[in-house]
């Protein structure tokens, strides 16, 4: 019997009696490619333990339209990442030390735009922006660090300093940037949210010699319109099609 | 994704150096490399031929302000050079060419 279910699950580096766990307690049902049943949903939540980044081609590919890392999430909080999978058309949540080593923006964009039509100015804008999204939530919103401090050597060397110490810190290399993705006749909006402090951005003189703080500057030319929510922990950034 | 690279090529008075691939906030350790190399460069003139540079971040921007300070001084001219596509128009839009001179 085919399934029908508009979303079911799969999983690589897992064991399987966990999936059928989570398979049973979120109501989707498991997925296996090839298999002989077939599959009729149209989207797969694929749930990422180890060495996943050795096949990314695959990871990425229809009909997987949602990942998850594992990583050591406890069973109530991988079964919230698939409500919020839920709700989106596409939906990523790796943990900071993974998007510190790994172009998350541009596999998922990738992703993305391989089942749907995006103009090559959305994809140059979405890719520019949510860059730019990923990167002010991993440094300034899950690993809470300033930007490089003055325009010197030194200054980049205590930013590299400052990174290597946050990432090796499981507290804060641990915390989650999950990204959704949703389209509408006219747009498609991407929402990036993380687990930091959040915070207000500053007013800034645009010709400043300054090392840091153009990131918002880029992200406003680039979409529609963006917006901060949840106190600065959430950015939806909307981009014509 | 290419991580970003570059060659340093000295020629008559100046340095050449030719980057490529994605210039982003995780090449700091690379950038800070280069900005040394360049420090101890000899030649007065340091031309970044952007031609081959397929992208640029926000933090990547910052890093080349950076080499322009640290390179004035010492007395030596920090130039941008052959930007096209997604770095040309980062560059326009963070008015670079009001702090760093960019040449065609």
């Amino acid at each position: 019997m085919a399934l029908t279910s508009a979303t079911a699950l799969r999983c690589l580096g897992f064991p399987t009696e966990r999936l059928a766990r989570l398979s049973a307690a979120s109501g989707h049902p498991v997925w296996h490619p090839g298999d002989a049943s077939g599959f009729i949903g149209a989207r797969v939540i694929y749930l990422l333990g180890h060495a996943w980044e050795d096949q990314v081609a695959e990871v990425f590919a229809v009909p997987n339209s949602a990942w998850v890392e594992v990583g050591s999430l406890d069973d109530q909080a991988v079964l919230e990442l698939i409500r919020r999978a839920d709700d989106a058309e596409f939906f990523a949540s790796f943990t900071t030390g993974t998007a510190n080593r790994f172009d998350v923006s541009g596999v998922f964009l990738g992703a993305i735009a391989s089942r749907r039509t995006l103009s090559d100015t959305c994809r140059e804008n979405v890719e520019l922006a949510l860059h730019e999204a990923l990167c002010n939530a991993l440094l300034h919103g899950n690993l809470q660090m300033d930007g490089i401090g003055d325009l010197s050597v030194d200054a980049l060397e205590q930013f590299s300093s400052n990174l290597m110490r946050r990432m090796s810190d499981p507290d804060f290399a641990n915390r989650r940037i999950d990204v959704m993705c949703s389209f509408d006749e006219a747009s498609v909006t991407f929402d990036v949210v993380d687990q930091g402090k959040g915070f207000t951005p500053k007013p800034k003189n645009k010709t400043e010699a300054k090392a840091c703080g153009r990131g918002f500057e880029l992200i406003a030319v680039s979409c529609q319109a963006f917006h901060l929510l949840d106190g600065g922990r959430r950015i939806s950034m909307s981009f014509p099609l | 994704m290419s991580e970003m690279d570059y060659t340093i090529e000295n020629k008559d008075q100046e340095a050449q150096v030719r980057m490529t691939g994605r210039l982003t906030f995780n090449d700091h350790a690379k950038l800070r490399a280069l900005i040394k190399e360049m420090l101890s460069n000899p030649a007065k003139r340091q031309i970044l031929d952007l031609g081959a540079l397929e992208f640029v971040d926000s933090a990547g921007i910052g890093m080349l302000l950076i080499a322009r300070e640290e390179l004035s001084n010492l007395d030596k001219q920090f130039v941008l050079r052959k930007a096209t596509g997604q770095v040309k128009r980062v560059l326009t839009v963070a008015q670079l060419g009001k702090l760093i001179t960019i040449e065609e």
